[in-house]
Protein backbone atom coordinates (compact mmCIF):
# COMPACT_ATOMS: atom_id res chain seq x y z
CA UNK A 1 0.00 0.00 0.00
CA UNK A 2 1.52 3.60 -0.84
CA UNK A 3 1.20 6.40 1.07
CA UNK A 4 -1.89 8.38 1.85
CA UNK A 5 -1.86 11.75 0.07
CA UNK A 6 -3.95 14.97 1.02
CA UNK A 7 -6.01 16.16 -2.28
CA UNK A 8 -6.33 19.69 -2.52
CA UNK A 9 -9.90 19.64 -1.85
CA UNK A 10 -9.48 17.60 1.32
CA UNK A 11 -10.18 13.99 0.64
CA UNK A 12 -7.15 11.06 1.02
CA UNK A 13 -5.76 8.74 -1.38
CA UNK A 14 -3.94 6.21 -1.53
CA UNK A 15 -3.46 3.48 -3.36
CA UNK A 16 -3.71 -0.56 -2.53
CA UNK A 17 -3.57 -3.79 -4.12
CA UNK A 18 -6.89 -3.52 -5.13
CA UNK A 19 -6.78 -0.57 -6.41
CA UNK A 20 -7.64 3.34 -5.54
CA UNK A 21 -9.01 4.04 -1.79
CA UNK A 22 -10.33 7.88 -1.43
CA UNK A 23 -11.24 8.73 1.93
CA UNK A 24 -14.05 11.17 1.54
CA UNK A 25 -15.28 12.06 5.00
CA UNK A 26 -15.99 15.46 6.23
CA UNK A 27 -16.22 16.95 2.88
CA UNK A 28 -19.32 19.33 2.87
CA UNK A 29 -21.91 18.19 0.18
CA UNK A 30 -21.74 17.69 -2.52
CA UNK A 31 -17.76 17.45 -2.69
CA UNK A 32 -17.82 13.71 -1.14
CA UNK A 33 -20.01 12.87 -4.96
CA UNK A 34 -17.69 15.19 -6.95
CA UNK A 35 -14.53 13.86 -5.71
CA UNK A 36 -15.24 10.41 -5.95
CA UNK A 37 -16.55 11.10 -9.74
CA UNK A 38 -13.47 13.34 -10.51
CA UNK A 39 -11.31 10.19 -10.08
CA UNK A 40 -13.67 8.02 -12.12
CA UNK A 41 -13.94 10.61 -15.12
CA UNK A 42 -10.46 11.34 -15.19
CA UNK A 43 -9.07 7.75 -15.49
CA UNK A 44 -7.34 7.93 -12.41
CA UNK A 45 -9.37 5.01 -10.73
CA UNK A 46 -8.77 2.12 -13.45
CA UNK A 47 -11.60 0.02 -12.84
CA UNK A 48 -12.11 -0.12 -9.35
CA UNK A 49 -12.24 2.48 -6.38
CA UNK A 50 -12.88 1.97 -2.41
CA UNK A 51 -14.68 5.32 -1.07
CA UNK A 52 -14.88 6.49 2.47
CA UNK A 53 -17.74 8.46 3.09
CA UNK A 54 -19.62 9.97 6.49
CA UNK A 55 -23.01 8.61 5.36
CA UNK A 56 -24.93 6.22 2.65
CA UNK A 57 -23.48 8.30 -0.98
CA UNK A 58 -27.32 8.40 -2.31
CA UNK A 59 -26.51 10.79 -4.42
CA UNK A 60 -23.82 8.98 -6.00
CA UNK A 61 -25.72 5.88 -7.32
CA UNK A 62 -27.41 7.30 -9.88
CA UNK A 63 -24.01 8.94 -10.91
CA UNK A 64 -22.30 5.54 -10.79
CA UNK A 65 -25.41 4.14 -12.76
CA UNK A 66 -25.32 6.57 -15.57
CA UNK A 67 -21.75 5.36 -16.08
CA UNK A 68 -22.28 2.43 -16.23
CA UNK A 69 -20.02 1.42 -12.73
CA UNK A 70 -21.42 -1.45 -10.22
CA UNK A 71 -21.23 -0.75 -6.79
CA UNK A 72 -21.77 -1.94 -2.89
CA UNK A 73 -21.94 -1.16 0.36
CA UNK A 74 -19.01 -3.65 2.54
CA UNK A 75 -21.11 -4.06 5.75
CA UNK A 76 -19.39 -2.74 8.77
CA UNK A 77 -17.03 -4.83 10.83
CA UNK A 78 -18.48 -4.92 14.67
CA UNK A 79 -16.78 -2.34 16.74
CA UNK A 80 -16.61 -0.01 13.61
CA UNK A 81 -20.45 -0.46 12.90
CA UNK A 82 -21.51 2.96 14.61
CA UNK A 83 -18.60 4.92 14.44
CA UNK A 84 -16.70 3.63 11.21
CA UNK A 85 -16.83 5.28 7.71
CA UNK A 86 -19.29 3.88 5.06
CA UNK A 87 -17.10 1.87 2.83
CA UNK A 88 -18.29 1.72 -0.95
CA UNK A 89 -16.86 -0.45 -3.40
CA UNK A 90 -17.33 0.85 -7.13
CA UNK A 91 -16.41 -1.53 -9.87
CA UNK A 92 -16.24 -0.88 -13.91
CA UNK A 93 -17.63 -4.71 -15.01
CA UNK A 94 -15.61 -5.69 -17.79
CA UNK A 95 -17.25 -6.31 -21.49
CA UNK B 1 -24.88 -5.13 -5.82
CA UNK B 2 -26.72 -3.36 -3.11
CA UNK B 3 -29.12 -0.85 -3.73
CA UNK B 4 -29.45 0.73 -0.29
CA UNK B 5 -27.61 -0.73 2.07
CA UNK B 6 -30.49 -2.20 4.41
CA UNK B 7 -27.84 -3.38 6.73
CA UNK B 8 -26.56 0.72 7.51
CA UNK B 9 -30.21 1.53 9.00
CA UNK B 10 -30.78 4.98 9.66
CA UNK B 11 -28.14 5.81 11.45
CA UNK B 12 -25.68 6.24 8.39
CA UNK B 13 -28.28 5.95 5.31
CA UNK B 14 -30.11 9.07 4.68
CA UNK B 15 -33.41 7.66 2.64
CA UNK B 16 -36.13 8.67 3.36
CA UNK B 17 -39.34 6.24 2.16
CA UNK B 18 -40.69 7.60 -1.16
CA UNK B 19 -43.93 8.74 -0.33
CA UNK B 20 -42.41 10.90 1.74
CA UNK B 21 -41.36 13.38 -0.71
CA UNK B 22 -43.05 12.43 -3.59
CA UNK B 23 -46.50 13.40 -1.28
CA UNK B 24 -45.04 16.53 -1.38
CA UNK B 25 -44.43 16.79 -5.25
CA UNK B 26 -47.55 14.83 -6.59
CA UNK B 27 -49.48 18.15 -4.10
CA UNK B 28 -47.43 20.52 -6.33
CA UNK B 29 -47.86 19.07 -9.37
CA UNK B 30 -51.76 19.63 -8.79
CA UNK B 31 -51.84 22.67 -7.42
CA UNK B 32 -49.21 23.95 -10.19
CA UNK B 33 -52.61 23.03 -12.62
CA UNK B 34 -55.08 25.04 -10.27
CA UNK B 35 -52.65 27.79 -10.38
CA UNK B 36 -53.07 28.34 -14.00
CA UNK B 37 -57.02 27.62 -13.44
CA UNK B 38 -57.08 30.27 -10.66
CA UNK B 39 -54.91 32.82 -13.09
CA UNK B 40 -57.27 32.01 -16.14
CA UNK B 41 -60.28 33.78 -13.99
CA UNK B 42 -58.14 36.12 -12.09
CA UNK B 43 -57.57 37.46 -15.44
CA UNK B 44 -61.10 38.89 -15.78
CA UNK B 45 -61.68 40.46 -12.54
CA UNK B 46 -58.04 42.27 -11.27
CA UNK B 47 -55.45 40.24 -11.97
CA UNK B 48 -53.03 42.95 -14.28
CA UNK B 49 -53.34 45.71 -11.96
CA UNK B 50 -53.69 43.29 -8.41
CA UNK B 51 -53.03 44.97 -5.28
CA UNK B 52 -54.12 42.73 -3.37
CA UNK B 53 -57.66 41.89 -1.15
CA UNK B 54 -59.60 38.41 -1.64
CA UNK B 55 -60.65 36.64 -4.95
CA UNK B 56 -58.99 34.89 -7.31
CA UNK B 57 -55.81 36.83 -7.91
CA UNK B 58 -55.18 36.45 -4.31
CA UNK B 59 -55.78 32.72 -4.44
CA UNK B 60 -54.08 32.17 -7.48
CA UNK B 61 -50.88 33.93 -5.86
CA UNK B 62 -51.01 31.61 -2.70
CA UNK B 63 -51.88 28.42 -4.64
CA UNK B 64 -48.15 29.68 -6.39
CA UNK B 65 -46.43 30.00 -3.26
CA UNK B 66 -47.98 27.95 -0.77
CA UNK B 67 -49.21 25.34 -3.15
CA UNK B 68 -46.85 24.89 -5.79
CA UNK B 69 -43.58 26.51 -4.28
CA UNK B 70 -43.74 25.74 -0.60
CA UNK B 71 -44.95 22.06 -1.25
CA UNK B 72 -41.87 21.72 -4.06
CA UNK B 73 -39.49 23.37 -0.95
CA UNK B 74 -40.44 21.12 1.72
CA UNK B 75 -40.26 17.96 -0.22
CA UNK B 76 -37.13 18.68 -1.43
CA UNK B 77 -35.87 19.79 1.87
CA UNK B 78 -36.52 17.12 3.71
CA UNK B 79 -34.69 14.82 1.76
CA UNK B 80 -31.83 16.25 0.78
CA UNK B 81 -31.26 18.15 3.87
CA UNK B 82 -30.24 15.67 5.64
CA UNK B 83 -27.80 14.26 3.01
CA UNK B 84 -26.52 18.32 2.98
CA UNK B 85 -25.75 18.44 7.06
CA UNK B 86 -25.06 14.63 7.31
CA UNK B 87 -27.67 14.51 10.20
CA UNK B 88 -31.18 12.64 9.85
CA UNK B 89 -34.37 14.36 10.82
CA UNK B 90 -35.19 13.51 14.18
CA UNK B 91 -38.44 11.90 13.31
CA UNK B 92 -40.10 10.94 9.89
CA UNK B 93 -43.49 11.29 11.29
CA UNK B 94 -44.20 15.29 11.92
CA UNK B 95 -43.28 15.78 8.08
CA UNK B 96 -46.24 13.44 6.96
CA UNK B 97 -48.36 15.52 9.85
CA UNK B 98 -46.67 18.63 8.15
CA UNK B 99 -48.61 17.50 4.77
CA UNK B 100 -51.64 16.42 6.42
CA UNK B 101 -52.05 20.27 8.12
CA UNK B 102 -50.87 21.99 4.84
CA UNK B 103 -52.51 20.24 1.86
CA UNK B 104 -56.43 20.92 3.55
CA UNK B 105 -54.94 24.22 4.75
CA UNK B 106 -54.15 25.14 1.74
CA UNK B 107 -57.19 24.12 0.27
CA UNK B 108 -59.17 26.16 2.45
CA UNK B 109 -56.95 29.22 2.50
CA UNK B 110 -57.14 29.44 -1.19
CA UNK B 111 -61.02 28.51 -1.51
CA UNK B 112 -61.74 31.22 1.37
CA UNK B 113 -59.73 33.91 -0.76
CA UNK B 114 -61.37 33.17 -4.22
CA UNK B 115 -64.75 33.35 -2.29
CA UNK B 116 -63.76 35.94 -0.05
CA UNK B 117 -64.68 33.89 2.85
CA UNK B 118 -63.16 34.94 5.86
CA UNK B 119 -63.81 31.67 8.02
CA UNK B 120 -61.96 29.53 5.58
CA UNK B 121 -59.26 31.70 4.97
CA UNK B 122 -58.61 32.05 9.14
CA UNK B 123 -58.79 28.04 9.12
CA UNK B 124 -57.06 27.23 6.18
CA UNK B 125 -54.40 30.34 7.60
CA UNK B 126 -54.26 28.37 10.89
CA UNK B 127 -53.60 25.21 9.53
CA UNK B 128 -50.74 26.29 6.93
CA UNK B 129 -49.36 28.37 10.37
CA UNK B 130 -49.24 24.99 12.13
CA UNK B 131 -47.86 23.07 9.49
CA UNK B 132 -45.28 25.19 8.11
CA UNK B 133 -44.17 25.80 12.12
CA UNK B 134 -44.20 22.24 11.76
CA UNK B 135 -41.25 22.28 9.41
CA UNK B 136 -39.86 25.13 10.71
CA UNK B 137 -39.08 22.81 13.92
CA UNK B 138 -37.71 19.71 11.70
CA UNK B 139 -35.72 22.19 9.68
CA UNK B 140 -34.06 24.21 12.90
CA UNK B 141 -33.27 21.12 14.33
CA UNK B 142 -31.35 19.91 11.69
CA UNK B 143 -29.87 23.32 10.88
CA UNK B 144 -28.83 23.24 14.48
CA UNK B 145 -26.90 19.62 14.86
CA UNK B 146 -25.38 20.58 11.09
CA UNK B 147 -21.11 20.94 12.06
CA UNK B 148 -20.60 21.94 8.64
CA UNK B 149 -22.08 24.03 5.93
CA UNK B 150 -22.00 27.26 7.79
CA UNK B 151 -23.09 29.06 4.29
CA UNK B 152 -25.91 26.88 3.42
CA UNK B 153 -26.80 27.13 7.46
CA UNK B 154 -27.01 30.87 7.31
CA UNK B 155 -29.40 30.88 4.55
CA UNK B 156 -30.93 28.33 6.31
CA UNK B 157 -31.60 30.34 9.53
CA UNK B 158 -32.75 33.31 7.84
CA UNK B 159 -35.43 31.33 5.64
CA UNK B 160 -36.39 30.14 9.04
CA UNK B 161 -36.77 33.38 10.41
CA UNK B 162 -38.73 34.84 7.68
CA UNK B 163 -40.84 31.73 7.96
CA UNK B 164 -41.74 32.75 11.28
CA UNK B 165 -42.19 36.24 10.77
CA UNK B 166 -44.57 35.86 7.06
CA UNK B 167 -46.36 33.14 9.17
CA UNK B 168 -47.22 35.99 11.90
CA UNK B 169 -48.47 38.54 9.15
CA UNK B 170 -50.23 35.79 6.99
CA UNK B 171 -52.45 34.93 9.98
CA UNK B 172 -52.62 38.76 11.40
CA UNK B 173 -53.71 39.62 7.98
CA UNK B 174 -56.71 36.93 7.64
CA UNK B 175 -57.86 37.84 11.47
CA UNK B 176 -57.39 41.73 9.90
CA UNK B 177 -60.02 40.89 7.52
CA UNK B 178 -62.59 39.59 10.40
CA UNK B 179 -61.81 42.69 13.34
CA UNK B 180 -59.88 45.25 11.34
CA UNK B 181 -56.93 46.35 13.67
CA UNK B 182 -54.07 47.58 11.11
CA UNK B 183 -53.71 51.26 9.97
CA UNK B 184 -52.36 49.90 6.49
CA UNK B 185 -53.42 46.27 6.06
CA UNK B 186 -52.20 47.00 2.69
CA UNK B 187 -48.16 48.06 3.83
CA UNK B 188 -48.79 44.76 6.31
CA UNK B 189 -49.38 42.59 3.10
CA UNK B 190 -46.58 43.73 1.29
CA UNK B 191 -44.06 42.80 4.14
CA UNK B 192 -46.20 39.44 4.29
CA UNK B 193 -45.38 39.06 0.72
CA UNK B 194 -41.69 40.10 0.51
CA UNK B 195 -40.93 37.78 3.33
CA UNK B 196 -42.39 34.75 1.77
CA UNK B 197 -40.69 35.61 -1.87
CA UNK B 198 -37.33 36.78 -0.77
CA UNK B 199 -36.81 35.85 3.05
CA UNK B 200 -38.31 31.87 3.19
CA UNK B 201 -38.34 31.05 -0.53
CA UNK B 202 -35.78 33.29 -1.60
CA UNK B 203 -33.16 32.26 0.88
CA UNK B 204 -33.69 28.77 0.65
CA UNK B 205 -33.72 29.20 -3.55
CA UNK B 206 -30.42 30.65 -3.07
CA UNK B 207 -28.92 28.71 0.10
CA UNK B 208 -29.75 25.03 -1.99
CA UNK B 209 -28.21 26.49 -4.91
CA UNK B 210 -25.07 26.52 -3.30
CA UNK B 211 -25.53 22.63 -3.17
CA UNK B 212 -28.02 21.82 -6.02
CA UNK B 213 -26.41 23.65 -8.57
CA UNK B 214 -22.57 21.98 -7.84
CA UNK B 215 -23.79 18.76 -7.50
CA UNK B 216 -25.84 18.70 -11.02
CA UNK B 217 -22.50 20.81 -12.59
CA UNK B 218 -20.23 18.39 -10.67
CA UNK B 219 -18.07 21.07 -9.44
CA UNK B 220 -17.16 22.29 -6.10
CA UNK B 221 -19.20 24.47 -3.63
CA UNK B 222 -18.55 27.94 -3.75
CA UNK B 223 -17.12 29.21 -0.76
CA UNK B 224 -15.06 32.17 -1.50
CA UNK B 225 -15.66 35.50 0.32
CA UNK B 226 -17.83 36.19 -2.57
CA UNK B 227 -20.28 33.88 -1.37
CA UNK B 228 -20.06 35.43 1.98
CA UNK B 229 -20.69 38.52 0.85
CA UNK B 230 -23.62 37.39 -1.19
CA UNK B 231 -25.79 35.96 1.74
CA UNK B 232 -24.73 39.15 3.27
CA UNK B 233 -26.27 41.45 0.79
CA UNK B 234 -29.20 38.99 -0.01
CA UNK B 235 -29.95 39.04 3.92
CA UNK B 236 -29.70 42.90 4.09
CA UNK B 237 -32.20 43.16 0.73
CA UNK B 238 -34.89 40.94 3.01
CA UNK B 239 -34.76 43.18 5.97
CA UNK B 240 -34.21 46.45 4.44
CA UNK B 241 -37.29 46.22 2.34
CA UNK B 242 -39.48 44.81 5.04
CA UNK B 243 -38.98 47.90 6.47
CA UNK B 244 -39.87 50.17 3.56
CA UNK B 245 -42.92 48.10 3.08
CA UNK B 246 -44.20 48.28 6.93
CA UNK B 247 -42.87 52.20 7.33
CA UNK B 248 -44.61 53.04 3.87
CA UNK B 249 -41.40 54.80 2.77
CA UNK B 250 -40.48 54.30 -0.93
CA UNK B 251 -36.79 55.71 -0.70
CA UNK B 252 -35.98 52.32 2.05
CA UNK B 253 -37.71 50.08 -0.86
CA UNK B 254 -35.84 52.13 -3.11
CA UNK B 255 -32.47 51.06 -1.44
CA UNK B 256 -33.75 47.60 -0.90
CA UNK B 257 -33.74 47.00 -4.64
CA UNK B 258 -30.26 48.60 -4.91
CA UNK B 259 -29.01 46.14 -2.31
CA UNK B 260 -30.52 42.99 -4.15
CA UNK B 261 -28.79 44.06 -7.31
CA UNK B 262 -25.11 43.53 -5.86
CA UNK B 263 -27.12 40.28 -4.03
CA UNK B 264 -28.17 39.54 -7.53
CA UNK B 265 -25.10 39.82 -9.29
CA UNK B 266 -23.09 37.80 -6.55
CA UNK B 267 -24.83 35.08 -7.04
CA UNK B 268 -25.00 35.00 -10.53
CA UNK B 269 -21.29 35.34 -10.49
CA UNK B 270 -21.16 32.42 -7.94
CA UNK B 271 -23.54 30.09 -10.11
CA UNK B 272 -21.64 30.76 -13.49
CA UNK B 273 -18.22 29.96 -11.72
CA UNK B 274 -19.60 26.52 -10.22
CA UNK B 275 -20.95 25.78 -14.00
CA UNK B 276 -17.79 27.07 -15.66
CA UNK B 277 -15.67 24.76 -13.25
CA UNK B 278 -18.05 22.20 -13.35
CA UNK B 279 -17.56 18.76 -14.96
CA UNK B 280 -20.75 18.22 -16.48
CA UNK B 281 -20.94 20.92 -19.61
CA UNK B 282 -24.34 19.41 -20.70
CA UNK B 283 -27.05 20.07 -18.03
CA UNK B 284 -30.25 19.72 -20.08
CA UNK B 285 -33.58 21.06 -20.40
CA UNK B 286 -33.71 21.56 -16.21
CA UNK B 287 -30.72 23.73 -16.19
CA UNK B 288 -32.83 26.03 -19.43
CA UNK B 289 -35.51 26.85 -17.02
CA UNK B 290 -32.78 27.10 -14.35
CA UNK B 291 -31.20 29.71 -16.36
CA UNK B 292 -34.17 31.43 -17.55
CA UNK B 293 -35.05 31.75 -13.60
CA UNK B 294 -31.61 33.38 -13.30
CA UNK B 295 -32.43 35.81 -15.82
CA UNK B 296 -35.84 36.79 -14.15
CA UNK B 297 -34.09 37.04 -11.00
CA UNK B 298 -31.61 39.69 -12.76
CA UNK B 299 -34.51 41.63 -13.64
CA UNK B 300 -36.15 41.36 -10.19
CA UNK B 301 -34.23 44.17 -8.59
CA UNK B 302 -34.89 46.47 -11.59
CA UNK B 303 -38.98 45.10 -11.65
CA UNK B 304 -38.83 46.57 -7.92
CA UNK B 305 -37.36 49.74 -8.23
CA UNK B 306 -39.70 50.46 -11.26
CA UNK B 307 -42.52 49.21 -9.00
CA UNK B 308 -41.34 51.90 -6.21
CA UNK B 309 -40.47 54.26 -8.37
CA UNK B 310 -44.12 53.97 -10.62
CA UNK B 311 -41.96 53.96 -14.12
CA UNK B 312 -43.79 50.86 -14.98
CA UNK B 313 -47.14 52.19 -14.69
CA UNK B 314 -50.12 51.22 -12.70
CA UNK B 315 -49.53 47.61 -12.99
CA UNK B 316 -45.72 47.97 -12.32
CA UNK B 317 -46.54 46.33 -8.30
CA UNK B 318 -47.89 42.93 -10.51
CA UNK B 319 -45.08 42.91 -12.74
CA UNK B 320 -42.82 42.97 -10.34
CA UNK B 321 -44.96 40.07 -8.33
CA UNK B 322 -44.63 38.19 -11.24
CA UNK B 323 -40.90 38.51 -12.15
CA UNK B 324 -39.94 37.47 -9.07
CA UNK B 325 -42.51 35.03 -8.05
CA UNK B 326 -43.22 33.20 -11.58
CA UNK B 327 -40.21 34.26 -13.67
CA UNK B 328 -37.47 33.52 -10.97
CA UNK B 329 -38.43 31.06 -7.90
CA UNK B 330 -41.50 28.97 -9.89
CA UNK B 331 -39.14 28.46 -13.13
CA UNK B 332 -35.91 27.98 -10.75
CA UNK B 333 -37.96 25.13 -8.64
CA UNK B 334 -39.49 23.42 -11.33
CA UNK B 335 -36.42 23.40 -13.12
CA UNK B 336 -35.08 21.65 -10.17
CA UNK B 337 -37.67 19.89 -9.29
CA UNK B 338 -37.86 17.91 -13.09
CA UNK B 339 -34.40 17.28 -12.27
CA UNK B 340 -34.32 15.91 -8.72
CA UNK B 341 -37.79 13.85 -8.81
CA UNK B 342 -35.88 11.13 -11.11
CA UNK B 343 -33.13 10.70 -8.91
CA UNK B 344 -34.86 10.72 -6.05
CA UNK B 345 -37.02 7.98 -8.01
CA UNK B 346 -33.85 5.99 -8.86
CA UNK B 347 -33.28 5.10 -5.39
CA UNK B 348 -36.20 3.30 -4.97
CA UNK B 349 -37.06 1.66 -7.90
CA UNK B 350 -35.25 -1.35 -10.16
CA UNK B 351 -34.99 -1.35 -13.49
CA UNK B 352 -37.27 -4.33 -15.30
CA UNK B 353 -34.70 -5.34 -17.59
CA UNK B 354 -32.45 -6.24 -14.70
CA UNK B 355 -29.84 -3.77 -13.36
CA UNK B 356 -29.80 -0.67 -11.63
CA UNK B 357 -32.81 2.08 -13.20
CA UNK B 358 -30.96 5.23 -15.24
CA UNK B 359 -32.18 8.49 -14.92
CA UNK B 360 -32.98 8.16 -18.73
CA UNK B 361 -35.70 5.60 -18.04
CA UNK B 362 -36.75 8.04 -15.57
CA UNK B 363 -36.71 11.48 -17.47
CA UNK B 364 -40.26 11.48 -20.18
CA UNK B 365 -38.79 14.25 -22.19
CA UNK B 366 -41.82 15.19 -24.53
CA UNK B 367 -44.05 16.16 -21.69
CA UNK B 368 -40.88 18.37 -19.88
CA UNK B 369 -40.38 19.76 -23.34
CA UNK B 370 -43.73 20.97 -23.57
CA UNK B 371 -44.45 22.29 -19.90
CA UNK B 372 -41.06 24.16 -20.74
CA UNK B 373 -42.08 25.90 -23.86
CA UNK B 374 -45.92 26.78 -22.51
CA UNK B 375 -44.22 27.79 -19.20
CA UNK B 376 -41.97 30.15 -20.78
CA UNK B 377 -44.50 31.46 -23.26
CA UNK B 378 -47.00 31.92 -20.68
CA UNK B 379 -45.09 34.07 -18.06
CA UNK B 380 -43.56 35.97 -21.11
CA UNK B 381 -47.59 36.20 -22.39
CA UNK B 382 -48.52 37.68 -19.12
CA UNK B 383 -46.22 39.86 -18.46
CA UNK B 384 -47.63 41.55 -21.97
CA UNK B 385 -50.94 41.35 -20.57
CA UNK B 386 -50.02 43.36 -17.07
CA UNK B 387 -48.19 46.60 -19.27
CA UNK B 388 -50.72 46.47 -21.90
CA UNK B 389 -53.78 45.73 -19.27
CA UNK B 390 -55.15 43.18 -21.56
CA UNK B 391 -57.77 40.69 -19.43
CA UNK B 392 -58.03 38.59 -22.97
CA UNK B 393 -54.23 38.18 -23.02
CA UNK B 394 -53.57 37.64 -19.25
CA UNK B 395 -56.81 34.30 -19.96
CA UNK B 396 -54.80 33.06 -23.30
CA UNK B 397 -51.24 33.04 -21.34
CA UNK B 398 -52.72 31.18 -18.36
CA UNK B 399 -54.37 28.79 -21.05
CA UNK B 400 -50.97 28.17 -22.20
CA UNK B 401 -49.50 27.66 -18.60
CA UNK B 402 -52.34 25.03 -17.90
CA UNK B 403 -51.52 23.10 -21.14
CA UNK B 404 -47.88 23.42 -19.65
CA UNK B 405 -49.04 22.61 -16.13
CA UNK B 406 -50.73 19.48 -16.86
CA UNK B 407 -47.74 18.17 -19.44
CA UNK B 408 -45.79 18.34 -16.22
CA UNK B 409 -48.69 16.70 -13.98
CA UNK B 410 -48.16 13.96 -16.52
CA UNK B 411 -44.53 13.81 -15.95
CA UNK B 412 -45.03 13.29 -12.33
CA UNK B 413 -47.52 10.79 -12.13
CA UNK B 414 -45.14 8.73 -14.79
CA UNK B 415 -42.55 8.45 -11.92
CA UNK B 416 -44.97 8.43 -9.66
CA UNK B 417 -46.37 5.36 -11.12
CA UNK B 418 -42.80 4.18 -11.42
CA UNK B 419 -42.06 4.73 -7.88
CA UNK B 420 -45.39 2.71 -7.08
CA UNK B 421 -44.50 -0.24 -8.56
CA UNK B 422 -40.89 -0.11 -8.06
CA UNK B 423 -39.97 -0.51 -11.62
CA UNK B 424 -39.22 1.13 -14.28
CA UNK B 425 -40.70 0.31 -17.85
CA UNK B 426 -37.95 -0.85 -19.84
Amino acid sequence: MTKAAGAPDGSRVWQAEDGLHVDVRGLPCPEPLVTVLRWIDGGEAGDRLTAYLSQEPLLLYAELDERGWRHRLIPPSGESRDDGPVVLEIVRPRP
Amino acid sequence: MTNAGAFLGSAKSRLLPASIPFRFFAAAAVLHVALWIALMFAADEDFTEFRGGAGPSLAAVHLLTVGVLVMTAIGAAVQLLPVATARPLAAVWPVKAVYWLLTPGVIALVAGMYAAHVGLMIGGAAACAAGLLLFAGLFADNLRRAGSMPLVRAYGWAALVSLILLLALGLALSLDDRIGFFNDHGAVALAHMLLGAFGFMGMLALGFSHVLVPMFALSSAPKSRMAQAAFAFAAATVVVAVAGALLGESSVLAAACALGFVAMCLHLRLMHLALATGMRKRLGLSFVLVRVSWAFLALTPLAGLAAVEGWAGPGGPTLCGLVALGGWLMTFLLGILQRIAPFLASMHVTRSSGGPPLLSDLSASAPLTVHAGCHLAAIAGLAVAIVLDSATLAALASAVGLAGALAFALFMSGILKTVASGKTRS
